[in-house]
């Protein structure tokens, strides 16, 4: 399954991670720095298992912990129609 | 009808055909009218346009369904169920009523929902705050309802502090900061709160008959008009009776949501506005700073936390030059 940003989202990136907005929905949303990871990893057709991959080296952390992570988020922004289908 | 009363609310000119309580009448009319003019008036029917009380017009419903807007066209209608309707012309700038409520209510819907909702439509940055100032720093208070933002400013008060606002703050980006301004010297207070900050004795006249909180007058020298630069947006969480106070520092991520989260906003999906809204909150997040302000419930309590911040706030910002703009 790929996905990628919503063309209505805007992005504001902060020190600490990112704030989206979507614009028709009027909902914002506030990523944290591996949700920024994500989001631009999104932004350049790298996810799944590669971006999983991603998360564990950059972050030192187990491959469970980064998949349950990005399933998590990836679930979240659908819902909140930040993300869609590619 | 023309209007007969002039007043100044968020430095614009309110031209209403009905008497507002709560604010000040403008001291002189100018001959040149100033630019930006909000024209408040009756409804020229007795029932708003029917298109704007269905279902299908609905933007948005605020909590526990208080308020619904609702979009027809241009025109936005503002319900609050047994209460009152206002439209809303934006590009107009004008407000249209149609109540059965009393006056007081009326002023209240008006000045602290619907014209804050105004302002922000045409691109202001608006946020449900309460603001002061303090020794020359200005400090905003944001947080959710029932967190202090109005105890914690009317304490500054009380305490010799000036007042821009307890509940909605007019934020401008400045050349190294951002300037705040109340939209009009407001200060609403519980009877509780009236009583636990010694208010008691201050002249009050009732906010809304659907509410036991008292507006309380405020006087001309307590009052800040002009905007100020902000040095501290703190962010209220207010803890049990005993808990510690401690003062911590907000990331950009934090400062940024809590602006997003405390604007008023009349319809967050309509698209330019959201632009705007969204590019001017990004430049504010690098000129804010904001903290988290934990502090105990209480009333007896207050002067200590009052404290702390005056102490946190001379060692931050004692190098930093402070403006009135």
């Amino acid at each position: 399954m790929r996905y990628r940003p919503s063309p209505d989202v805007m992005l504001s990136t902060v020190n600490d991670g990112a704030v989206l907005l979507h614009l028709k929905r009027g909902i914002y949303f506030g990523l944290n720095s591996v949700g920024a990871d994500i989001w631009n990893m999104l932004n350049t057709a790298i996810e799944g298992e590669a971006c999983v991959a991603e998360l564990v080296a950059s972050y030192e952390i187990d491959a469970k912990t980064a998949a349950d992570d990005y399933k998590s988020l990836i679930a979240e922004l659908l819902e909140q129609g930040l993300i869609e289908f590619a | 009808m023309l209007p007969n009363f002039a007043y100044e609310y968020g430095g614009r000119n309110l031209r209403s055909d009905f008497a507002l309580s709560g604010l000040r009448p403008l001291k002189a009319l100018c001959a040149a009218e100033p630019p930006k003019v909000i024209y408040v008036g009756k409804g020229e029917t007795p029932t708003p346009p029917a298109e704007l009380m269905s279902m299908s017009s609905q933007v948005w419903t605020g909590p526990n369904e208080t308020l619904s807007v609702h979009k027809s066209g241009d025109l936005y209608g503002l319900i609050f169920p047994d209460l009152a309707v206002f439209t809303i012309h934006p590009d107009k700038a004008r407000i249209r009523v149609y109540a059965g409520t009393d006056g007081a209510t009326l002023s209240h819907l008006l000045l602290d929902q619907v014209l804050p909702r105004l302002l922000a439509w045409s691109g202001e940055i608006v946020i449900h705050a309460g603001a002061i100032v303090s020794d020359g720093f200005c400090a905003a208070f944001v947080g959710e309802s029932g967190h202090g933002k109005s105890s914690m400013t009317a304490g500054f008060i009380q305490s010799g502090a000036q007042l821009l606002s307890d509940d909605a703050v007019h934020l401008c980006l400045a050349p190294d900061g951002v300037s705040a301004a109340g939209l009009y010297p407001s200060l609403r207070l519980w009877p509780h709160a009236l009583d636990g900050l010694c208010v008691a004795n201050s002249q009050t006249s009732e906010m809304a008959h659907y509410s036991t909180k008292r507006r309380v007058d405020i006087s001309e020298t307590t009052a800040i008009t002009h905007p100020h630069k902000v040095n501290a947006l703190f962010q209220l969480d207010m803890g049990k009776a005993d808990s510690d106070i401690s003062i911590t520092p907000l990331s950009q991520r934090e400062v940024m949501m809590a602006l997003i989260a405390g604007s008023f906003r009349l319809d967050p999906t309509a698209q330019p506005q959201g632009q705007a809204f969204f590019k001017q909150i990004d430049l504010m997040k690098n000129r804010i700073t904001g903290y988290r302000l934990c502090y105990p419930r209480g009333y007896e309590r207050l002067p200590a936390v009052r404290a702390a911040i005056h102490a946190h706030m001379k060692e931050s910002f004692l190098n930093e030059p402070n403006y009135a703009l």
